[in-house]
């Protein structure tokens, strides 16, 4: 599974950052966004806070699928 | 000799890097024939600025060190370019192809290795009236070359002067420049210092095009999964919070962040002033208990109202815990908690004692307990628990009105146990009898606090760079010492008036306004990048930027981990 990991690093407490956040009503970090292949068409994975790595995995594992099916799906 | 004790002994004279000067290293300045070194320069064909470069031909068999080889492993090679009023560096010298990462069992860190030829390059710039041609530019370089599970040499200051070598119109002047081995120079892609590959400013631009703020993201909560299966469609939103799901949030999420990391010191604190008030009357305890709430609240009322009238008021565009963004408010935080800490471990002792902090003076010392409060909301704000993400980003898209109540509410949570506690003695009385032991359990507690101070030095060091960081260190070095002579001289012990005067008071404050124009300075310094964490597990992580997503999305195809952090 081909995974792109994106950092956003608010240490130094950015604007943009802070807006960013508010595209997914969040205000506060951590936040972790996982974005499917065929997003928006279906949606991200939000996890807060604390996390396990099952959580991870879970969310992992749903993001697996929709990629095979998005895969197998005749692209335009 | 095999072959193995051989390169055992190359590794010993690579870490300690003892070739120079060593007796079993070869005299300085002896010409080392396993690598030849050659420069040139070009220039962008109508511009005054070019690129320097200088190439090591490296024999079979050997290898010389990258410039960035990390301490404790060989020793890296460095260029140093003699300084002229012709010209001045405008980057950093880059290679013109990775090294490869070679591990060794004897070194800690990998080792940077360039086989064959490697070519550094660094942009640069001359003023007008310099004639390129005639110029000349003289590079220093110094390093080591080693055979392969062999001996190494050492490569003491060669001298390579650097030519002009033509024009170029398609020289690419980036502080990033590479030069491949076909003598094409190109924008490079490279990793950060610190682990997080930075994109192209041409592909940040294109990606900032993508980019809308006002588009929501559509998301679907962790909790929310199992309800919603792959093509339902569902998604989740901050209209799923009520003001009541908010409230118990804020109350929960706030009495959890007790028990985190960053809250716990202050709950020992709590939990010994609780033990020295067993003897106390019930009244006094509630007292102290409700101070302590009084301080909380209202400091949360003073930090909550400021963050709603800048953010509404306003129009800045701040979050809860914003000040942990800023590093004189850090830096100031690590000066109270260091103070704190000396104060526990019995440096001096002062008014707002620990004992008067955990609120169980023999004196009254609500003032203490009430400080304590404050204290807590200082150190409970850039913390983040359970049910807190929701409920905070629900309070701060609340009116100011109902923000506060929320603010309130989350206080109250925070200062529920020691209120449960002080109301009902009972519980106190379960806790272990005054004795000696408390004055080991302080002591520990001065090292929590300390372990405090450490995290905080991180996100201080992040914020100010290594050259914050140390001046910092220096500061609660003298910070300390203030704290020494006012604990050793400005006791009542010290029966002499004048001395007490002049050591337990006057050089204390001299001191500590040393201190206090050092932890200034200090947080006044830019880190030299915008860096963020390496990943300790390798992977590649990427920076973010805005568009990033839709045009990864767009382009990539993959799926796409978006991690919100920071080092507090």
């Amino acid at each position: 599974m081909n995974v792109e990991l994106v950092v956003v690093d608010n240490t130094l407490r950015e604007e943009r950052v802070a807006r960013d956040l508010q595209r997914a009503d969040r205000s506060l970090i951590p936040v972790n966004l996982i974005y499917p292949p065929n997003y928006p068409e279906e949606p991200a994975i939000l996890l807060e806070e604390l996390i396990s790595a099952n959580d991870a995995l879970k969310v992992l594992d749903r993001m697996e699928k929709i990629q095979e099916m998005h895969s197998a799906k005749p692209q335009p | 000799m095999t072959a193995k004790p051989v390169f055992l002994l190359s590794l010993v004279l690579m870490l300690g890097g003892l070739f120079s000067g060593s007796a079993l290293a070869q005299p300085s300045g002896l010409e080392v024939t396993q690598v030849s070194f050659s420069g040139e320069f070009r220039i962008k064909e109508g511009t005054r600025q070019g690129v320097l470069s200088l190439t090591a031909d490296i024999q079979d068999g050997w290898h010389v060190f990258s410039i960035t080889q990390p301490p404790g492993g060989p020793v890296k090679s460095q260029i140093d370019v003699e300084d002229s009023p012709d010209f001045w560096l405008i980057g950093n010298f880059h290679p013109n192809h990775e090294p490869h990462l070679v591990t060794y069992e004897y070194i800690e860190v990998a080792s940077e290795e360039h086989e064959g030829s490697v070519t550094w390059s660094v942009p640069f710039e001359m003023p007008d009236d310099v004639d390129e041609q005639g110029l000349e530019i003289r590079m220093i370089y110094s390093g080591q070359t080693c055979e392969t599970d062999g001996s190494c040499l050492p490569i003491d200051d060669v001298e390579v002067v650097a030519e002009f070598a033509g024009y170029d119109a398609n020289l690419v002047i980036n502080e990033e420049v590479i030069v491949e081995s076909s003598g094409e120079v190109v924008a490079a892609e490279k990793k950060s210092e610190e682990g997080i590959i930075p994109d192209d400013p041409e592909l940040v631009a294109q990606m900032a095009e993508l980019y809308d703020v006002d588009e929501k993201i559509q998301y679907l909560n962790y909790n929310e999964m199992d309800y919603n299966p792959i093509g339902s469609g569902g998604t989740s939103s901050a209209s799923n919070t009520t003001f009541w799901t908010g409230m118990i949030g804020a109350f929960l999420g706030g009495m959890l962040l007790n028990l985190m990391p960053c809250v716990f010191p202050v709950l020992g604190l709590k939990v010994m002033g609780f033990v020295m008030q067993s003897g106390n009357e019930a009244s006094k305890i509630r007292m102290h208990g409700l101070a302590f709430t009084l301080g909380l609240v209202v400091s949360m009322w003073i930090l909550g109202g400021t963050l709603m009238i800048l953010r509404y008021g306003l129009g800045q565009g701040i979050n809860w815990g914003d000040q942990m963004g800023n590093p004189y408010f850090v830096g100031a935080m690590i000066v109270l908690l260091f103070m704190l800490g000396l104060n526990m471990a019995g440096v001096f002792e002062i008014g707002t004692s620990m004992t008067s902090l955990g609120g169980g003076g023999q004196q009254k010392g609500y003032s203490g307990s009430f400080f304590s409060g404050i204290l807590t909301t200082l150190i409970a704000t850039p913390c983040s628990g359970p049910f807190l993400g929701v409920a905070m980003s629900y309070t701060l898209a609340q009116p100011i009105a109902i923000a506060m109540v929320l603010f309130t509410i989350f206080a109250l949570g925070i200062a529920m146990p020691y209120l449960v506690m002080s109301f009902f003695p009972i519980l106190i009385k379960m806790l272990p009898k005054p004795g000696p032991w408390m004055d080991t359990f302080k002591v520990l507690m001065a090292f929590a606090l300390f372990g405090t101070v450490a995290f905080f030095m991180k996100v201080f060091g992040s914020q100010t760079g290594a050259e914050g960081l140390s001046w910092m260190v220096i500061a609660l070095v003298i910070f300390g010492l203030a704290a020494y002579c006012y604990g050793k001289w400005g006791i009542p012990e010290v029966k002499n008036g004048n001395k007490r005067i002049a050591f337990g008071y006057a050089l204390p404050i001299l001191i500590f306004g040393t201190g206090f124009y050092l932890y200034f300075d200090a947080a006044g310094y830019q880190p030299p990048q915008l860096g963020s964490k390496s990943d300790r597990y390798g992977l590649p992580w990427q920076e973010w930027n805005p568009g990033k997503i839709k045009h990864s999305l767009a382009n990539n195809g993959q799926i796409i981990w978006v991690d919100y952090t920071a080092d507090w």
